[in-house]
């Protein structure tokens, strides 16, 4: 019997586009952030504007290494933002979030990080495993995918979308690759470039 | 145990002499690597990897991890001869050791400082604030790279006549003032804010900080002095 899991979205994402006005910080400032807080104005815009506050939240209930990016117009309105989450480093967060806002901001505007956070995750992954996973695997969720993934019997083919990491595994079908790619290709995020084999057992 | 703890330190002595950036110059690894990859761009202007690229990064990193015993020592060596390439005037050089030293270690601020200061040297300001901005994200504590990134605010919003751009120049006072809150002393928080002010055409602000500068026996430099004066008068 053939087993297939949905692709596990490495980045969290979220954009629009708006304007805004009165800086107010919002409730949450935690040390880590209180630098980044102090000097931009930037972050009391979130709060200030509908669809950027409705992802602002959505990112706060999200868990481990997360980041939140703000893309600022001239005139000091907001016109974009993305976020990652769960990803495995504090240095992978942050080049996720400026990379999402950059995508949905399409230019306009200039992205910039307002808020980083590490949080305990909610993982059975051991620290060696998440070691021990392949590089490009970027999030929690996809390197606990992968080594579901490896508990499957050959034959079996796992797919991998960039640049989000998120991943597609198919097993148990002697066409285990092609639907893989076929299911990575189909599940793919609009920020997404292409999907790539990461491996293959016949 | 001892012996082989001093041979390699030594050796890391004896590379940091800008021997390393030979060895990229003419290495099969550091050539393989860069034949397709643009080097105008900082982290080679991508977040998608070939397959070949890959395995060529991974073949670069196992180069230099025989002759250094930490990637972190490689990358600063590099950028020290990033930063000789930059003040030799040679910016695709300078460009191209930084993106080897990213490679190496892509949390070393310094590498990211190059990168400002070579796109800002080229006009590139967007790309030297989305560089800059990274940065600050990530935990840099360079002053001149803040101010750097400041500068290049300030130009960015000028290019459009400064019109509707007040919030960017409004970052870029604010960077200054980032920079000069830092323990270590800025030396060119002065002239730099001072810059901001007369591409902000604030000439009031700009005369202040030239008053204040002089009074504090750390005058600005005559080209500023007349090219503020050249609109005051």
């Amino acid at each position: 019997m053939s087993c297939t899991r949905l692709l596990v979205v490495g980045f969290v994402i979220a954009a629009s586009a708006g304007c805004a006005t009165s800086p107010q910080p919002p409730q949450t400032i935690t040390a880590e952030n209180k630098l980044l807080h102090s000097v931009d104005p930037a972050f009391g815009l979130i709060e200030q504007t509908d669809w950027a506050e409705k992802d602002w939240k959505k990112y706060q209930s999200e868990t481990g290494h997360k980041a939140f990016s703000v893309s600022v117009l001239g005139d000091g309105s907001l016109y974009a933002v993305g976020f990652s989450a769960d990803m495995k480093s504090r240095f992978l967060a942050i080049m996720a979030s400026q990379h999402l806002c950059k995508y949905f901001s399409g230019g306009e505007g200039i992205c910039r990080v307002v808020d980083i956070e590490s949080n305990p995750i909610n993982t059975k992954l051991t620290p060696s495993q998440i070691g021990q996973a392949p590089s490009r695997l970027l999030s929690h969720q996809g390197i606990e995918s992968y080594y579901e993934y490896k508990e499957e019997p050959s034959p079996k083919a796992i797919a991998i979308a960039n640049p989000s990491g998120a991943v597609y595994w198919v097993a148990g079908d002697p066409l285990s690759m092609t639907k893989a790619m076929n299911g990575c290709q189909a599940s793919l995020a609009q920020y997404d470039v292409n999907c790539e084999v990461l491996e293959n057992e016949d | 145990m001892k012996i082989k703890h001093l041979v390699k330190n030594t050796c890391q002595t004896w590379f940091s002499a800008g021997v390393l950036a030979l060895l990229l110059a003419f290495s099969n690894t550091a050539a393989a690597l860069e034949r397709n990859l643009d080097n105008s761009l900082p982290m080679y202007g991508t977040v998608i990897w070939t397959t070949q690229d890959r395995k060529e990064i991974s073949d670069y990193l196992a180069y230099v991890d025989t002759i250094y015993t930490n990637r972190q020592a490689a990358a600063r060596d590099v950028n020290a001869d990033g930063w000789d390439a930059y003040i030799d005037g040679n910016q695709p050089e300078a460009m191209r050791l930084f993106n080897l030293s990213w490679l190496l270690n892509n949390e070393n601020m310094d590498t990211y400082s190059g990168f400002v200061r070579i796109l800002s040297v080229d006009k590139k300001y967007k790309a030297a604030i989305e560089v800059g901005e990274l940065a600050l994200a990530l935990g840099s504590k360079d002053s001149e790279m803040m101010t750097g990134l400041a500068v290049s605010y300030a130009y960015y919003a000028a290019d459009f006549g400064g019109i509707g751009n007040e919030a960017y120049f409004a970052r870029a006072h604010s960077l200054i003032d980032l920079a000069e809150s830092l323990p270590t002393s800025c030396d060119v928080c002065n002239g730099e804010r001072f810059f901001v002010a007369m591409l902000d055409q604030d000439y009031k602000q700009a005369k202040s900080i030239r008053e204040a500068a002089a009074l504090a026996g750390n005058p600005l430099t005559q080209e500023s002095i007349e090219w503020l004066e050249a609109f005051l008068y």
